[in-house]
């Protein structure tokens, strides 16, 4: 058989014309296909391109924020990250890093590194003495950070103050959280007030007044909202009693008795607040360190070494999985029972709050365009049935089954193409206003979800033309079961035409 | 020479649990260059068998032969290509394609073959459609779609369309039966023309009787059967 392109382009021009003199003559179908199908791509476009915006402000807040690229935790069989224990029971502390230094010194000798820090995170009960009323506010969210290595990692977005010096012990809280307080207390905390911190860890109960050395605020102008803190790496140790991790300590029976019963007692513990007990405490726990201290000179574990996590910045971010990749594969073969993750793992389950809406957006979108098809289905077999006996001429005329299929293809592939590029159009012009308005964030929570200053929609190349592909398959597929329909009209059909 | 033959035909109709016996055994032979006329009241089984030697049904029993060719033994590809090249069709109802216009539609059989295979080129076929136009005095409405069209213009492009491939037989059933007496008369009178110019066979169906009187081969159905099967000389 030889092959005939003239003849193949014969038909297909009668083919297009007929496909597109068809659509034109039932148009109120096509409208109804079309407008389904627009608007399909339209809130698909629309959808995943603000998604994808929200995405990557999340994404680039967290990272430039808070967990940097990649983080290193100790392994362990319950689930946490940077934000703390997530299992729905949660009482566990974090673990503390094993072999710290010699991670430190392996990553920071990495040439794909570009900074490193270690973390302690964590919540405690803040409170300001001698300040009137009850002096106590609820729980912040503190990092305990390593003020050598932090501020060469991340900004130190300092509005007041200084941030927190290497050796310094002292707090930095975030210029929200330090509004409230004022506002709840009544009173105004300046740079140097001493601020008493209440923890609970390993060791039980611990208490420490340390000056507020700083205030920060992450995006410098607008109104944010966060109970976050930083505070001195030593002082977070002291307050989660951090020592009793690694080794079993030698401290005399008297000490950690008064600790234990002091702990089983909740009457006890309701007076804990007040500022006496809290005087008394604190001497307690200044002993108590002492020894600890005495202890650890002796034993193999140097304080400086107690971390939680290790925070890294690489010089190419696009490279993390590798390098994440490789920094496993040198754990593992040193034995270090620790693993490296992304800022995703490190900021969970916050850091899947766009997977959250893209998955709802998705499952939403799914039914509503599985109604669609429905519909869609609905009409194109309601049209080939309408058009049996026009189909049944040209079969009888000598058109072969090939060509009714041929032609049904055409009209639901010019449909999809013209309602998809309508869809893509509108989404466009909805993209490019919304970027014309600039609509400006006003906080915090919208200067990270916009991505910025002002909504920038990212229009990505998989956000537009996904959707676009999807309709016309979607179309298809939507056309199997009409197009077997109208492939299957007898010629005979023509005849019954009364 | 007979151009076609059917040998004992039956048509059976499943209806429900009861089969409705639409041709019972029905045999006879058409030449070729005829102008026939099968005729019978409704019921009689026209239709069925003008739609089995349309090639766009099959009979239960019994065998049509188009030209040499049994029909029994072809599937649909090669029923399709047999009504393509030696059949035309004229429908009670025009049947014309609505999107197209009066050259268009009476192009279209022409567009659903290769050129080669139709063997002729860009510009006869032109010709051959205008010629055909003419031929049923559309010249002036060669731009028109069917909607704009009455009943007699639209049996006219029916007509040119059915001949457009050259076909050697040109099957009507009932061709007038949507048209007033004076302007059915007209048509058949029209195919009766091109019979002779062309030397296409033609075989129509009708119950009017003055048309059947146009035709110089008779076959007359009762129920089934064949009841009178005569050719009239002039
Ligand atoms: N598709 C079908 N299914 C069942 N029975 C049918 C079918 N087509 C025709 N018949 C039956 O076959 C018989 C012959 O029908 P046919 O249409 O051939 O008659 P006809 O002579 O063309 O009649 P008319 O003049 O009314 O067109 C009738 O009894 C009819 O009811
Ligand atoms: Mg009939």
């Amino acid at each position: 058989m030889k092959l005939n392109f003239s003849n193949y382009f014969r038909s297909r021009k009668i083919l297009i014309s007929l496909a597109l003199r068809n659509l034109r003559q039932h148009r109120s179908k096509s409208l109804i296909i079309a407008s389904i199908m627009s608007i399909s791509v339209y809130v698909l476009i629309v959808g995943l391109t603000t998604i994808n915006t929200i995405e990557s402000g999340i994404n680039k807040a967290f990272i430039d924020y808070f967990t940097g690229d990649v983080f290193i935790r100790a392994n362990a069989d319950y689930k946490y990250s940077l934000l703390g224990i997530q299992s729905p029971g949660g009482l566990e502390d974090n673990p503390v890093l094993p072999e710290y230094t010699k991670i430190f010194n392996y990553i920071e000798a990495h040439p794909s590194v570009k900074s490193a820090t270690p973390y302690i995170t964590g919540a405690a009960r803040l409170s300001f003495e001698n300040q009137g009323k009850e002096g106590q506010r609820g729980g912040s969210f503190l990092i305990g950070i390593d003020g050598a290595t932090y501020y060469d990692s991340f900004e130190s977005k300092i509005v007041e103050g200084t941030g927190i010096l290497p050796d310094q012990r002292g707090v930095v809280l975030s210029k929200s959280n330090r509004a409230e307080i004022q506002d709840y207390l009544d009173v105004e905390i300046n740079i140097g007030d001493p601020v008493t911190l209440y923890g609970f860890g390993n060791g039980g109960f611990a208490i420490r007044t340390v000056p507020l050395v700083g205030v920060f605020e992450f995006v410098q102008g607008k109104k944010e909202k966060n109970y976050l803190g930083f505070i001195d790496g030593d002082t977070f140790k002291d307050l989660k009693g951090l020592y009793y991790v690694n080794e079993p300590l030698n401290i005399s029976e008297d000490k950690i008795d008064l600790l234990d019963v002091d702990l089983s007692d909740d009457a006890f513990i309701d007076d804990f607040f007040s500022d006496d007990v809290a005087d008394a405490q604190n001497t307690l726990d200044s002993e108590l360190n002492l020894e600890i201290e005495r202890e650890l000179e002796d034993s193999s574990i140097v304080f400086d070494q107690i971390w939680e996590f290790l925070v890294i910045h690489l010089d190419d971010p696009r490279f993390a999985r590798g390098f994440i990749r490789d920094v496993n594969k040198w754990l593992d073969e040193q034995g270090i029972d620790a693993s490296a993750g992304d800022w995703k793992a490190a900021a969970y389950p916050m850091s899947t709050m766009a997977d959250a809406i893209r998955i709802i957006f998705m499952i939403v979108v799914g039914i509503v365009f599985c109604i669609a098809v429905m519909i869609v289905i609905n009409t194109l077999v309601v049209s080939v049935l309408e058009r049996t006996p026009e189909i049944g001429t040209m079969r009888a005329l000598g058109a072969q089954k090939s060509f009714v299929k041929r032609l049904f293809n055409y009209e639901i592939f010019f449909l999809s193409l013209f309602s998809g590029l309508t869809g893509l159009i509108l989404a466009f012009l909805t993209i490019f206003i919304i970027r014309l308005c600039k609509i400006e964030s006003t906080n915090g929570l919208t200067f990270v979800l916009y991505s910025g200053n002002y909504l920038n929609p990212i229009a990505s190349f998989s956000s537009i033309f996904g959707p676009f592909i999807t309709i016309m398959i979607a179309g298809f597929v939507a056309n199997i079961y009409p197009l077997h329909l109208a492939s299957g009209v007898a010629p005979v059909v023509a005849m019954r035409e009364k | 020479m007979s151009i076609i033959k059917l040998d004992k035909v039956v048509k059976n109709y499943k209806l429900g649990s009861t089969e409705v016996r639409a041709v019972k055994g029905v045999s006879f032979e058409i030449n070729k260059a005829d102008f026939i006329s099968i005729a019978g009241p409704s019921g009689s089984g026209k239709s069925t068998i003008l739609n089995m030697i349309g090639c766009i049904d099959t009979p239960t029993d019994g065998s049509v032969i188009i030209n040499g060719i049994d029909t029994n033994n072809l599937g649909d590809k090669a029923l399709t290509s047999l009504r393509h090249k030696e059949l035309g069709f004229i429908f009670q109802s025009f049947n014309l394609i609505p999107v197209l216009n009066v050259y268009e539609n009476i192009e279209f059989p022409l567009l659903l073959a290769k050129r080669k295979s139709l063997g002729i080129s860009k510009a006869e076929q032109a010709d051959w459609v205008s010629y055909l136009i003419e031929e049923v005095g559309l010249t002036n409405w060669k731009k028109h779609r069917s909607n704009e069209l009455s009943g007699g213009q639209r049996q006219r492009v029916a007509i040119a369309r059915a001949l457009v491939t050259r076909p050697s037989i040109v099957l009507a059933d009932e061709p007038t039966a949507n048209l007033d007496s004076s302007t059915g008369e007209v048509i058949i009178n029209l195919m009766k023309k091109i019979n002779r110019d062309l030397g296409t066979t033609f075989i129509f169906s009708t119950h009017d009787s003055t048309i059947v009187n146009i035709a110089d081969h008779v076959i007359r159905l009762h129920d089934g059967e064949v009841a009178e099967n005569y050719k009239r000389t002039e």
